[in-house]
């Protein structure tokens, strides 16, 4: 296993695990009741600022301040287009 | 044959055949789960129980009729989960557990179902007989999911209805499984939901120790033993607070398993149980669906892919934005005349049949006060109507998620967040909804923020104001950049307000939100006239109510009392009335607040209509009607409009209209800021500083504006 990057430093179009959630109990009970917890995947639809993501077949919004508290273990391996989205 | 009543928030039920039953139905349901639209189909209705002003617990209710039995349906809020965070979540979680509902029927979103098991699974913890409904199943088969129901019911334990509440197909089954528990003696409970070895072992553990507290809390000691390893707030509240040593000792218990839990995960313990219950639904529909398609790559995507655009975002929210106004306006004027020909019609008829005509004190409170004042404002309905339309057009078609999500780059910036934009929309009909709107904000601090800044979003209420003044004073083309105008400005201020408030009185971070973007759909009529009616509803609520009485007590303002018969002889009869006017309390009060009102361009005359406008923002139209109308009825009849723009200037009449926006929130919505907010103190300093800022902004514009000699050029 790679080591875990914050879904903000995770590449637009890039697909990835969620490993560990950094933040108290309110920040994990909601992004648990929109469907996002260790080991969901997701996708980056859009990025910068608060960003679109695809999980469980939904697309979600996160805001900004949410996005670095979500660490996740990128799927595919990064290609040279990938950009970071910030 | 399908029958619906509405009770009110507080009646249980209300029997309307005699062989009614006790049989109580709750809905619960994600925010875009469908509910409303399915709650309205099992109800056969569209009415709506409005969240209103100082009611705490708004779950709506109705009846359902089905082959000769009546069921009571109890809407509750639409939530994510059962935590204990938003006040609907709360209200959603304490109806199940303390009223004790026959069924819950679980709506779900087929197109997204696992996220919408979470809160399903949550109702299961709750150990109560449901049904589940995969709504929006349509959708969810087009983007390739095919659901095993027989499989998906044995694995969850209870009955499963597919259905479309937008197409209306499944409601004739769904009332069947509703009726099915009503006849059957027995109620099935759904499986206990597990949550995997060691989470088991502690509740074992933990579910003995606390079941003298449960029973006081009368609540299930499994689930209170969960909530405690989810370090529930309200829970462990209640323990500290109502169960005394035993509660302490339960709590130590609580904390010595989660520290086991957190050792043995690495994680914390709400983060295992929410890992669990997703490992749990994921079990489920591993074995129930199976999913032709690996991604949706669908229409809806790919409109998301050209509105979120960097590029496009920003252009497309701003181009909806005027059309919205654009074809308010345009649509909204033929309905218009229509309406102001048939009250001043009305007006003549009462006045010619009465005996003594106007002249009669009651037949001029009639006809000059009533009927003036409350047609002034309805002659407004069709524009406000016509914005809730498109409104209802946008919320239901998906786009203001996508607004949120563009606006949020901007609303960060001034301490709100994307989600702050949805109540703001709802605050440009009216303020009162607008600010129940922020129940769905979770942190208190932007709740706060945003409810202090909505009076800012100019409401339907002042609609009225800006259509009289800017018809009566700019010609056509000019008309819809400048109500457009009007509103940004209000806009503008409201950030600037917010950036304030967040830097001193409510510091915070707003960037930590989550918000779901549905998919895209064509609104259905009914929804659309649904969410129009709900709205429009309160507005013509206050037209009969609010303004009638305020109508009346204006006209009295107005009238008395009366100048002596010396002060009227050798004048006019316009002079006359001038004079009839000044003498007035009404005008009295309006001169004595004249010299503070002169700068900012307000004559005795608008100074007067302002102390209406308090009661409600239309009434400050209602008022210069009355104002300007005064013993017309035996002369040819002036419209308001040839006699304001006899009096003002176009100048005078941008500081009336911007006073208006920013000035002075309306009773209702103070009275709705003291029982949402919980404070006088919050009303208070909103009614204040609006005041304060208004008077310094139309002061500053009346000023340089006459100065730079735009009195003459406008």
């Amino acid at each position: 296993m790679t080591k875990p990057i914050s879904l903000k430093e995770l590449g637009l179009n890039r697909t990835a695990r969620v490993v560990k959630i950094d933040g108290g109990r309110g920040i994990v009970q909601r992004l648990a009741e929109m469907g996002i917890s260790s080991g969901t995947e997701l996708r980056v639809v859009r990025g910068k600022g608060p960003i679109i993501i695809e999980v469980r077949r939904q697309r979600l919004v996160i805001g900004h301040g949410m996005v670095p508290r979500i660490m996740v273990d990128p799927i595919e391996p990064a290609t040279p287009d990938d950009k970071p989205i910030l | 044959m399908i029958e619906e009543k509405i009770v009110g928030n507080t009646k249980r039920t209300v029997p309307a055949q005699p062989e009614k039953s006790e049989f109580r139905a709750a809905l619960g349901g994600n925010p875009n789960a469908g509910k409303t639209t399915l709650f309205n189909a099992l109800t056969g209705g569209q009415h709506h129980v409005a969240n209103y002003p100082g009611v705490t617990v708004t779950a709506k209710e109705g009846l359902m009729l089905h082959k000769g039995h009546s069921t009571s349906l109890i809407d509750l809020p639409g939530t994510y989960s059962l935590a204990a965070y938003s006040p609907d979540e709360l209200v959603a979680r304490n109806y199940v557990l303390d009223q004790h509902p026959d069924v819950v029927i679980s709506i779900c979103d087929a197109s997204s179902l696992e996220r919408s098991l979470y809160l399903a699974v949550q109702f299961m913890e709750l150990r109560v007989p449901m049904i589940l409904v995969l709504n929006k199943s349509d959708l969810a088969e087009k983007s390739g999911h095919i659901f095993n129901i027989e499989i998906l019911e044995r694995l969850l334990g209870m009955p499963i209805v597919p259905t479309s509440a937008h197409r209306e197909e499944g409601i004739q089954e769904l009332k069947d499984a509703i009726l099915n528990i009503e006849i059957r003696k027995e109620r099935p409970l759904p499986v206990k939901v597990t949550y995997g070895r060691e989470i088991e072992a502690e509740l074992e553990q933990l579910t003995p120790m606390a079941a003298q507290a449960a029973e006081h809390l009368s609540r299930d000691p499994r689930w209170v033993a969960l909530k405690l390893l989810e370090k529930d707030a309200y829970v462990r509240n209640r323990l500290t607070g109502e169960c005394g040593t035993d509660g302490a000792s339960l709590l130590t218990q609580a904390g010595e398993a989660i520290g086991r839990i957190e050792k043995h995960f690495g994680d914390r313990s709400e983060i295992v149980i929410a890992d669990q219950r997703y490992g749990f639904i994921s079990g489920a529909c591993q074995e129930a669906v199976t999913t032709t398609s690996e991604m949706r790559h669908d229409i809806s995507d790919r409109i998301d892919d050209i509105v979120t655009s960097e590029l496009l975002g920003i252009p497309i929210f701003l181009v909806l934005m005027y059309f919205l106004f654009k074809l308010t306006f345009t649509l909204g004027a033929p309905a218009m005349m229509l309406i102001e020909a048939t009250v001043g019609w009305l007006g003549n008829i009462v006045s010619s049949l009465w005996p003594g005509g106007t002249e009669n004190a009651l037949c001029s409170l009639l006809v000059d006060g009533i009927i003036g004042g409350v047609g002034g404002v309805l002659v407004f309905l069709p524009n406000i109507a016509l914005l809730f339309v498109g409104i209802a057009f946008l919320e239901d078609s998906g786009y203001m998620a996508r607004g949120a999500f563009i606006m949020d780059r901007f609303m960060h910036k001034i301490g709100l967040h994307g989600r702050s934009f949805i109540p703001a929309v709802v605050g440009f009909g009216c303020t009162v909804p607008a600010i129940m709107a922020t129940r769905a904000l979770e942190n208190k601090r932007d709740r706060l923020t945003t409810m202090l800044v909505l009076p800012l979003m100019s409401c339907g209420a002042r609609f009225p104001i800006y259509t009289l003044f800017i018809a009566a004073f700019f010609p056509q083309p000019w008309r819809a950049p400048i109500l457009m105008g009007i509103y940004l400005l209000g806009i503008a201020l409201a950030a600037l307000l917010a950036k304030l408030l967040r830097k001193t009185l409510l510091k915070g971070d707003t960037s930590l939100f989550v918000m779901e973007l549905p998919p895209y759909r064509m609104p259905t009529p009914r929804g659309i006239l649904s969410h129009t009616w709900e709205r429009t509803r309160q507005f013509i609520r206050k037209a009969s109510t609010v303004i009638v009485v305020a109508s009346c007590i204006l006209w009295v303002l107005t009238n008395y009392p009366k100048p002596d018969a010396e002060q009227l002889e050798n004048l006019t009869t316009v002079e006359q009335q001038s004079v009839e006017l000044s003498t007035s309390i009404a005008g009295r009060i309006g001169h004595t607040i004249e010299p503070i009102m002169r700068p900012i361009g307000f004559d005795w005359k608008t100074s007067t209509a302002l102390i209406g406008a308090f009661a409600a923002k239309e009434i400050f139209v209602a008022q210069l009607g009355i104002v300007y109308s005064l013993g017309e009825a035996d002369e040819e009849s002036y419209t308001l409009r040839q006699r304001l723009r006899e009096n003002y200037t176009p100048l005078q009449a941008l500081c009336i209209m911007i006073f208006c926006l920013i000035s002075i929130p309306c009773v209702a919505t103070m009275a709705t800021m003291k029982s949402e907010s919980g404070a006088w103190r919050w009303p208070l300093l909103q009614f204040g500083g609006l005041t304060l800022l208004a008077y310094l902004i139309t002061l500053v514009l009346y000023q340089g504006g006459t100065l730079l000699g735009f009195e003459s050029m406008l």
